[in-house]
């Protein structure tokens, strides 16, 4: 029994004498390691003869048993006192950062125009997207826009050669997708458009979405339910509206809607719509006796403008960093 | 179009509020874009009246009477005076006098101290250098400030869309609103509708080569006038309201009618006509036409022309050739109106609108009677302030009477259209009343619309007018059904949101340019590339059709950089133009997605040390965009030579093998362009080409530990190390499951083109726990692959 005492004894002023987790891991091979002293007496077991090895065993297994014990509970402890140690460093300066926060920004066209998609999608609109180098066909002839119609004048439209344009409406993909599908259908194409003119309000490029319906059963009423909510939904308040004839040679009957800017008291005008002209229809093979179709083109940067009190067109495609940061 | 509200008022049978007419015109299709309210710049002036005028130095001396027994002494050089005019005149010091204590302000009786008032001191529309006139009959010592509240300048500024032709005139507005508000148009001009009263002769001889081109043509010639007769005061003034400015009596009084009623009037002078004959037809080849200071102009062919005598007099009454234009001695005078083709008029518009003169740019057109009518209204205006001249008439109508064809429309259909059902009393009380001929009513519609009204063509046209006089505001909104198909995801656009939004998430911003921008910027960027030019550009350097991005992102950045910003990490997507000679359009054009960074990644601060973008900062970005999407594993570099970018530091990215685009350190001579002194790091990725996104497989993992071994090695400094990471992995898929670069060293005890790499390879089963020995096997292998196809050196010795 004093054997046992004395390896005990022997261990335990090891152990006190350990701070660190590896001291720990050499005292643990240096007893039960390959050549450790336990696990020497046990291989000596092996020469003695039965009464005997028996009688040893149990005696040596009982000291490893005690010895694994010490090993657990100095670990144990070891373990917990470097947590304890992990949060004494606490008074820091929390008034300090590590960086300057830099956020990008998706372009506030971008933005809104994701905005404007959502609201249709839910709607059961298809987005579709098209190319911007058309050809007199689509932007004009399909949309029932005469050789001498005046928005054709080449100071309107920025020309390639005779027949090859910029667009200058997105209303060219309703013949494109119309091409391609059959009724009834429900599309909106966000997109690019060009127009020779610059000033405050009037930017060589800018953004429109075209939307058109053809379905059996669609109405005029229909389109102003869908524009007032629209507009609603885009300014997340009521705007006084107001919605009057206009004309489109692509629709008939068209209608332009206004909306009243209450800082300068005045109408401006948001988006134009209307049903699609018999003649738009037939030039995509679609029987107008059994099929009607409604169309819209917003301006994106003139609401965008009138939402944020924006008043220079070309601000958006200045690009300054300044301004873009504050899309975030 | 611009006319007073005054004018228009006299053709309504009741007086209507002003606001009212502009919100009825508006709603109804003619928008009214401005309403001009009075001005307050009348300076306390009164009205006074002229009784004296005497001349001296050039100058007149005038004196004026504001009261009985208060007069004004004054002089001016204006030109515009008469004896009994009434102007406006008044302190030079704006005060306001007190006309009963005459006795102070007359005793001092200097010349100086009056002011006679122009237009232009009033800010109103005029002859800016002419003395304000008032009515004759006006009382004078009155404010001008009471007489503009009593005739308030009331200008209507409308805005007619190009199907409304019949609206270019005071009368065809008036006829709408009182359509609007079911009154009876006053009935100024009685019979206009009858040709019979006018007694024709054939002094001149009209020819039209083509019944086609013209329905109807009607002349009038006057005379004996005295050009330097001044116009009415009325007839002024209502013109100087239009903003048209007053040139001699006949030309005013065309201007006039023209306005009122809507019709296109041309004036020559007859003295100038060889025979008295005139042919209207279509231009031939080479025929040209003469302008101001000898300027001769080639007509195209098939142009609307009037000849006399094998000369070109005008093309279609709008465009006039000098040589038969009146001038101030003349006294004949030549008036013609006519009903064309809309479409050859449309074309002399298109193609010849820069050499129109006319008071407001619009190309009126004529309707058979009423152009007629026009003529009969200026002669007679002519005849009553020159009882000595001499009128006669000639005309040409074609003998097809014109009526518009007949529309079928069912009532079903008119309410399928509209959503909501209209009365069927209602609607043809509109219709009625907007003068359509009404054939049958019972179970459907057939009508013609007014000889005026030529914008009507198809069904959808009459219900549009019987919506516009329901008025829009009355439309009910009726909510839209729901869609029996569930709409479908466009795939690109949903990816191009994605990966805009992850790139904004990472500190991004995104710009947008114009798709045009100038030539020398692209040429940075490709060597050969034939770029698409527009014909009429906003400016020069937006004349060419961007073939990439980084043109329009390097302005930004250089934009930015004179604002004092340093941190730049940009992108744009949109379309770019490739020309392609075979394609239909002469074009690709491809979607692009492409991004710049440049300058400090973050300035230097208590924690870290100021740091610049490198390239492997972009690279990072490019690949957790793709690790957000894809297997990265999937995503290869290989080092190339693009153009535009430096030598060294570019490489393609490949998806798979398909090439998706390109990512490098800009060229210095992009910098030495640009004037930035930074570097530019930049990439341009193909949208379309990036596959559709899927979701990551998803696999179950069983826990078995790994373990590491690190190894050293010293290979050429030409081998790109993920080729070594590659060949470690080749070595066994299932059981290496990452190797990774820890150190790469080049210098000091490693030979010159020999780069020192370290790495670490992770081995795992994914079946059972490795032993000992196989990871050693396993190791050993990869020692060995590399050994053999880089000839690498151990830098530790112990596994020789």
């Amino acid at each position: 029994m004093s054997d046992y005492k004395n390896y005990i004894q022997d261990v335990l002023s090891k152990l006190s004498k350990c701070k660190k987790k590896n001291d720990l891991n050499v005292l643990r091979s240096e007893y039960l390691g390959v050549n450790g002293i336990i696990t020497k007496k046990f291989r000596k077991l092996k020469t003695l003869d039965l009464k005997d090895k028996k009688k040893l065993s149990i005696k040596i297994n009982k000291i490893k048993k005690k010895i694994l014990k010490l090993f657990f509970l100095k670990k144990k402890f070891l373990k917990e006192k470097i947590i304890q140690n992990l949060n004494k460093h606490k008074n820091i300066d929390l008034s300090l950062s590590s960086k300057e926060v830099n956020l990008g920004s998706m372009h506030i066209i971008t933005y809104e125009i994701n905005r404007i998609k959502n609201f249709f999608f839910k709607l059961g609109f298809e987005i579709l997207f098209g190319p911007e180098i058309e050809d007199d066909y689509y932007n004009f002839d399909a949309l029932n826009i005469k050789k001498n119609h005046p928005s054709r004048d080449s100071h309107d439209t920025f020309w390639f050669n005779k027949n090859i344009l910029l667009r200058t409406q997105t209303s060219s993909m309703q013949i494109r997708t119309m091409e391609q599908r059959k009724p009834p259908v429900r599309v909106i194409v966000p997109g690019k458009v060009y127009r020779n003119d610059s000033s405050l309000t009037h930017s060589p490029m800018f953004h429109q979405v075209e939307g058109f319906i053809i379905d059996k059963k669609i109405n005029f009423s229909n389109l102003k339910w869908i524009m007032s909510n629209f507009l609603l939904y885009f300014f997340k308040k009521k705007y006084k509206i107001r919605f009057r004839n206009s004309y489109f040679p692509f629709t008939t009957p068209s209608a332009e809607i206004d909306i009243l800017n209450q800082t300068s008291n005045k109408w401006l005008e948001v988006l134009g719509c209307g049903m699609i002209h018999p003649q738009v229809l037939k030039n995509v093979h679609v029987s107008s006796k059994k099929y009607i179709g409604c169309a819209f083109g917003i301006g994106i940067e003139r609401i965008i403008m009138l939402k944020y009190n924006i008043s220079n067109i070309r601000s958006f495609f200045k690009n300054d960093l300044r301004l873009l940061k504050q899309f975030t | 179009m611009k006319f007073s509200l005054s004018w228009l008022k006299t053709f309504l049978a009741k007086d209507l509020k002003n606001s009212l007419i502009c919100n009825q015109l508006t709603e109804i299709g003619l928008e009214v874009e401005d309403l001009q309210k009075n001005k307050n710049c009348f300076k306390n002036s009164y009205i006074g009246k002229i009784i004296c005028i005497s001349y001296k130095d050039n100058k007149s001396f005038l004196k004026i009477k504001l009261k009985k027994n208060f007069f004004v002494y004054t002089f001016t050089q204006k030109k515009n005076i008469y004896l009994g005019m009434k102007l406006a005149v008044g302190l030079k010091t704006e005060h306001l006098i007190n006309l009963d204590n005459k006795i102070k302000i007359n005793n001092e009786n200097d010349l100086l101290k009056w002011k006679i008032y122009t237009y232009r001191d009033f800010k109103i529309f005029g002859n800016k250098d002419y003395i304000v006139e008032f009515p004759k009959d006006q009382e004078i010592g009155v404010l001008v400030k009471k007489y503009f509240k009593l005739y308030p300048d009331d200008l209507l500024t409308i805005n007619i869309t190009p199907n409304r032709n019949d609206c270019l005139g005071i009368l065809g507005i008036a006829r709408e609103l009182s359509v609007l508000n079911n009154l009876k148009l006053v009935d100024k001009f009685k019979n206009f509708n009858h040709l019979d009263n006018i007694e024709f002769n054939n002094n001149f001889h009209i020819s039209i080569s083509n019944k086609n081109i013209c329905s109807s043509y009607f002349i009038k010639i006057i005379k004996n006038l005295d050009l330097s007769f001044p116009t009415p005061f009325w007839i002024r003034e209502r013109l100087r309201k239009s903003n048209i400015q007053s040139v001699n009596i006949v030309y005013d009084i065309v201007n006039y009618v023209s306005l009122e009623l809507g019709q296109a009037i041309h004036i020559f002078d007859l003295n100038k006509f060889h025979k008295k004959k005139i042919k209207i037809r279509l231009s031939k080849l080479n025929e040209s036409i003469l302008f101001k200071n000898n300027h001769l102009i080639q007509i195209s062919q098939n142009t609307l022309v009037f000849e006399n005598d094998k000369k070109i007099i005008s093309l279609g009454g709008f465009i006039n050739s000098e040589d038969f234009s009146i001038n101030n001695n003349t006294t004949n005078f030549y008036i013609g109106s006519g009903v064309f083709n809309k479409n050859l008029i449309n074309y002399i518009k298109r193609k010849y609108n820069k050499y129109y003169i006319s008071y407001d740019n619009y190309y009126r057109q004529c309707q058979d009677s009423l152009s007629c009518f026009a003529l009969e209204r200026v002669s007679k205006i002519l005849f009553k302030l020159f009882p000595n001249s001499i009128i006669s008439s000639t005309c040409f109508i074609n003998k097809k009477n014109y009526i518009n064809k007949k529309i079928i429309i069912s009532y079903t259909k008119i309410n399928k259209v509209l959503g909501f059902i209209i009365h069927k009393f209602f609607i043809l009380d509109i219709l009625e009343r907007l003068e359509y001929v009404i054939y049958e009513k019972l179970h459907r519609l057939v009508v013609s619309s007014p000889i005026f009204r030529s914008d009507i063509i198809c069904a959808e046209d009459v219900i549009s007018d019987i919506i516009r006089f329901y008025g829009y505001h009355n439309l009910p909104t009726v909510p839209l059904q729901l869609n029996v198909n569930i709409p479908k995801k466009n795939l690109i656009l949903e990816k191009l949101h994605k990966i805009k939004k992850f790139f904004s998430i990472r500190g991004y911003s995104e710009v947008i340019n114009y798709s045009f921008t100038d030539k020398s910027s692209q040429k940075l960027f490709f060597k050969n590339r034939k770029f698409m030019k527009i014909i009429n550009p906003i400016s020069k350097d937006l004349a060419y059709m961007r073939t990439s991005l980084f043109s329009g992102l390097l302005k930004n950045m250089q934009y930015n950089l004179h604002r004092q910003q340093d941190n730049f990490r940009l992108f744009e997507s949109g379309l770019c133009f490739i020309q392609d000679k075979k394609n239909k359009f002469q074009v690709h054009q491809k979607l692009f997605l492409s991004a710049i960074i440049s300058g400090n990644k973050y300035q230097k601060n208590w924690l870290y040390q100021k740091k610049e973008f490198s390239f492997y900062d972009l690279k990072y970005d490019i690949e957790s965009f793709f690790l957000f999407f894809y297997n990265i594993n999937n995503i290869f570099f290989k080092k190339s030579h693009i153009y535009g970018f430096d030598s060294n530091i570019c490489s393609t990215i490949y998806f798979k093998n398909i090439k998706l685009g390109y990512i490098g350190l800009l060229d210095s001579k992009i910098n030495k362009f640009f004037n930035i002194v930074k570097n530019i790091f930049a990439f341009e990725i193909a949208i379309e080409k990036i596959p559709i996104l899927k979701n990551n497989p998803i696999e179950e993992f069983y826990f078995y530990p790994y373990s590491i071994r690190d190894i050293s090695i010293i290979v050429s400094s030409s081998i790109p190390a993920l080729e070594i990471v590659q060949e470690c992995y080749k070595v066994s898929l299932e059981n290496i499951f990452k190797v990774i670069i820890v150190d790469i060293y080049e210098g000091k005890k490693i030979p010159i083109n020999k780069k020192s790499l370290s790495l670490r390879i992770f081995f795992k089963s994914i079946k059972k726990n490795f032993t000992y020995n196989e990871i050693e096997v396993l190791f050993k292998k990869c020692i060995h692959r590399m050994k053999h196809k880089f000839q690498a050196i151990l830098r530790d010795d112990k596994f020789i």
